[in-house]
């Protein structure tokens, strides 16, 4: 496991989760601590299950001890580059935010942090069955709102 | 999904750059225990039935016996023997499937992937020694060279483990283990009548198709365990 990248990948989870810089990186940091500091000898394809489920469990505990920034109030912290952007990112971040948490999280894991289906039904809890439907339905939907939004996809 | 499309997603998602200094910082102290394949295995081999790897070494007996006293006859008393052998390791990878534990050990955490190659790894290389003792005092007293009296040992194990995975991978209950038994107790018998009723199959000319039977049971073998480890993947497909 190429521990760097993982890092990058659980703290982008952990901001996608809380939306706040200072906390998804406190939380990174816990979840790896806490990974080591059991001790385990893992199967390779449950290690990355494993770890995204301990930074799932913190940033639950973390939502409930603090409420979170909402999404529209931490856009402006991100930058983008306007002119190699194929859509606006902000439209489709409002597009995406416009789906079940779940359908996020499932696009989030897929093609954000490009985890394997297999690993992803782990983390979830849910079939590769409902994982796939689940995903077409989900960027079914993007492309509509999309198409709506006047975009061609 | 197209790239541009996956490209602008990832954009989307995109979140501010951790602290970097607090994150090389981090990592650089962050503790990461060595984990040792070897320590996994080790430990997994404590788990393997003690009476199945006494049984192992009680095989050699029969050939000591066999080497000092009736030298000519020892290859074919032990080969009646080493389906047996082949038995102990079969049954001792259906274990969890007998006791009706693999479901649970599908999703613990040492998948029973692991666990099921590990102990076929330890048992695999108990018996290649217990081979390499007991090829040479075979050899003791008979007219087979080296290479044909390993050949001649072998081949009743490894029949007897390629029918035994077979059955263990289609037949999913403790009636399996009954029927690797019975293979077992038929190629045994098979092999201590065939000397005798059908003696031309010894003869040097024909090592040949043995070496050829050899290869394919070992290339069977690998198909199985092939099968029987792509069997014990956690069954994702039915939550």
């Amino acid at each position: 496991m190429d521990i760097e990248e993982q890092y990058d990948k659980i703290y982008r989870y952990c901001y996608f989760k809380l939306y706040d810089k200072q906390l998804a990186q406190d939380i990174t940091q816990e979840t790896f601590l806490r990974f080591y500091r059991q001790g385990l000898r893992l199967d390779r394809n449950k290690v990355l299950p494993y770890l995204y489920t301990i930074a799932k469990n913190l940033c639950v505990d973390s939502f409930r001890k603090k409420n979170v920034e909402s999404l529209e109030d931490v856009t402006e912290e991100i930058t983008y580059d306007p002119t190699e952007d194929w859509i606006s990112n902000i439209a489709l971040r409002g597009v995406i935010s416009k789906l079940p948490q779940d359908e996020q999280e499932l696009i989030f894991l897929r093609y954000v942090n490009e985890i394997g289906i297999a690993a992803i039904c782990r983390i979830t809890g849910f079939s590769r069955f409902a994982v796939s439907r689940r995903l077409t339905k989900a960027l079914k939907g993007l492309k509509d709102e999309l198409k709506k939004e006047g975009f061609s996809v | 999904m197209n790239k541009q499309m996956k490209r602008s997603i990832q954009k989307a998602f995109e979140a501010p750059q951790p602290n970097q200094q607090e994150k090389a910082r981090f990592l650089e102290t962050l503790p990461q225990p060595q984990t040792s394949m070897w320590k996994f295995i080790l430990i997994q081999a404590t788990y393997l039935r003690k009476w199945t790897l006494l049984f192992s070494v009680l095989l050699l007996f029969p050939a000591l016996i066999g080497a000092y006293h009736i030298e000519k006859n020892t290859l074919w008393l032990v080969s009646a023997f080493v389906p047996f052998l082949g038995l102990l390791a079969v049954t001792e990878n259906a274990r969890s499937m007998v006791y009706g534990m693999n479901e649970f050990e599908m999703s613990a955490r040492f998948s029973l992937r692991s666990v099921i190659l590990a102990r076929m790894g330890v048992l695999g290389l108990l018996d290649l020694l217990i081979f390499c003792c007991l090829i040479p005092l075979c050899h003791i007293g008979n007219h087979f060279s080296l290479f044909q009296t390993g050949i001649y040992l072998l081949v009743p194990y490894l029949l007897t483990i390629t029918i035994g995975l077979w059955i263990t991978r289609c037949f999913h209950s403790r009636e399996a283990i009954y029927g690797c038994m019975s293979v077992a107790v038929l190629i045994s018998g098979a092999d201590m009548e065939i000397h005798l009723i059908v003696d031309f199959v010894y003869q040097s000319s024909c090592i040949t198709w043995w070496f050829v039977l050899f290869v394919l049971l070992v290339g069977r073998i690998i198909y199985e365990t092939y099968c029987t480890i792509t069997q014990t993947e956690e069954l994702a497909w039915n939550l």
